[in-house]
């Protein structure tokens, strides 16, 4: 078997998300022994190491992370290789992630102490790694098994525990031309680490470039997946508190039993806690909307990449588990948005039915106002009428008081006899003008007082006839005497 | 403020609590003590790694908007 070539015998991946720039070019320096990601790939002259651009400068810029992968065949877009060895470390870029490759080759005849000798070195680089990385998104080691490999064995080299095994003919358009198989150990550790096998002649090309892009999907689907979980926890106790507050309010009675301002008071606080709940709500929706629309998509690209690399007419046992499994989260995603609508649905007909009752109480309260308001009007009318009676009496008794006292004081003054020698009805103009004006004059000058401006016609004019009633009191004593 | 920032902050002081832990555990003088230390540096790691798992599906979340 060998032929005095190293072959490839473990492919250990490290995916990091794009944004972790820093962690990416850390782990990528630790790993290459100080390799610069800058482009400084000058072979180290003790560690024996060669490194190498596959792709020109002219398409690709060197070490450009936001270089965008071949969407058309799905594979990863290589940015930098270094060999150190007989391990090789490859830097690619996928939609949304980086992965670092790090391939281990051995000349061997036993595949079996191969895979162990290749799974020790990566345990031990891996334990170092760790200490000075912490951004690693998932890894997964992919083990490279001759055509026709026993899957027990694969199994047994992993040395983990998986319930199934399940595998996928592989497209020979994705392996080299050649009848391919991928071999895949799921759930078989919890901390995001996956195992595969590739079996075939040529199984080294899918490995390096196919694998990756297929296990980023389901590494995003599951982070994806699982921190829906976790949410989801949190989302459906919200929920429920929302939907007890809810139940509780639509089922009071539709006055309560407090009126007034402070019922009012009560009932828009209710509006308020509503408000907010609501706002809860929506923000729960959005999320839940936002993780089921990115599961969506990503199980669409998933089931289109197994449908890419599947042998057609065969079997495809990981494609239909992993297909199974993520629509059984997205169904969980959908059932949950819809549970939120419904909840927001409810919380707003509360808010609803809370503010009718504010505006039954409001328009009592108004009612009551605008009764009140007339009484006090129908009060106010009637005072009004009997206050003018009683000036118009006062008026009456004030000119007859004055009549009286300025015809006797006149009589006084000029003697009564030449006062009933005048002809009755003059003196009775002249005393009558005299009285009138005084008496109107003084409702004209407690009007002036009170509105504290001397403008007022009718008091002039009231004075005017005072002085000429008094002068022609004094003209005609004159001319009868 | 934005949460990936907040989180990305967050993470920083769980590694700022990590380090202090760390220098915690080599300066206490007696067993009991630096066990304790290494038990809180511990959290802080299972910390940190649930807040990067959270931040990373967030980020991936919100990357396809």
């Amino acid at each position: 078997m060998p032929n005095g070539n190293p072959t490839l015998t473990v492919i250990h991946y490290y995916f990091l998300l794009k944004s972790d720039e820093e962690d990416l070019l850390q782990l990528w320096s630790a790993l290459t022994g100080g390799a610069s990601v800058e482009g400084s790939l000058a072979p180290s002259p003790d560690t024996n190491a060669t490194s190498s651009f596959l792709a020109s400068e002219e398409i690709f810029p060197a070490l450009d992370l936001t270089a965008a992968p071949d969407e058309v065949s799905g594979q990863c877009q290589l940015v930098q290789r270094v060999d150190i060895g007989e391990t090789g470390f490859c830097l690619s870029m996928l939609p949304e992630m980086a992965v670092v490759e790090v391939a281990y080759r051995k000349q061997h005849e036993d595949m079996y102490a191969a895979w162990h000798e290749a799974l020790e070195t990566l345990e031990r680089n891996r334990t170092q790694l760790f200490t000075e990385v912490s951004a690693v998104f998932g890894e997964t080691t992919a083990l490279i098994a001759p055509d026709g490999a026993d899957v027990s064995d694969i199994a047994a080299a992993v040395g983990g525990q998986s319930d199934r095994i399940l595998s996928t003919p592989l497209n020979p358009g994705v392996a080299g031309g050649e009848p391919a198989m991928l071999v895949h150990f799921p759930d078989m550790t919890k901390n995001n680490r996956d195992y595969y096998a590739v079996s075939g002649m040529d199984a080294e090309s899918f490995a390096a470039t196919g694998l990756p892009r297929l296990d980023s999907l389901i590494k995003k689907l599951s982070r994806t997946a699982h921190y829906f979980e976790e949410q989801r926890l949190t989302i459906a106790s919200e929920r429920g508190d929302v939907d007890r507050e809810v139940g509780a309010l639509l089922h009071r009675k539709i006055i309560s039993d407090a009126s007034g301002s402070a019922g009012t008071a009560t009932l828009e606080e209710q509006i308020a806690n509503l408000s907010r709940m609501f706002g809860l709500l929506a923000t729960d929706s959005l999320l839940v909307r936002r993780s089921s629309d990115s599961m969506s998509r990503d199980l669409k690209s998933l089931d289109r990449e197994f449908e890419r690399i599947g042998s057609p007419g065969q079997r495809d046992e990981i494609g239909a588990y992993y297909s199974r499994r993520f629509s059984l989260d997205l169904a969980e995603a959908h059932s949950e948005s819809r549970d939120l609508d419904f909840s927001r649905q409810s919380a707003q007909a509360a808010i609803e039915v809370v503010r009718t009752q504010v505006e039954i109480m409001r328009a009592g309260e108004e009612a009551a106002i605008q009764r009140q308001s007339q009484e006090i009007l129908s009060s106010s009318l009637v005072l009004q009428q009997e206050r003018l009676a009683l000036q118009v009496a006062a008026g009456f008794v004030e000119f007859v008081l004055v009549f009286y006292y300025v015809l006797k004081s006149w009589e006084g003054i000029v003697g009564t006899d030449l006062v009933e020698h005048m002809a009755p009805l003059l003196r009775l103009v002249v005393v009558g003008s005299f009285s009138g004006a005084a008496a109107v004059g003084t409702h004209f000058l407690a009007l002036t007082l009170q509105n504290q401006t001397w403008k007022s016609k009718g008091l002039w004019l009231s004075v005017a006839t005072l002085v000429l009633s008094l002068a022609a009191m004094v003209m005609l004593s004159i001319a009868y005497q | 403020m934005d949460v990936i920032k907040l989180m990305e902050e967050a993470i920083e002081d769980e590694r700022r609590a990590q380090e202090k832990y760390r220098q915690g555990t080599e300066a206490a003088e007696d067993p009991e003590t630096r066990s304790l230390f290494e038990q809180l540096a511990h959290m802080e790691v299972g910390h940190e790694r649930l807040l990067r798992e959270r931040l990373a599906a967030l980020k991936l979340i919100r990357g396809q908007q």
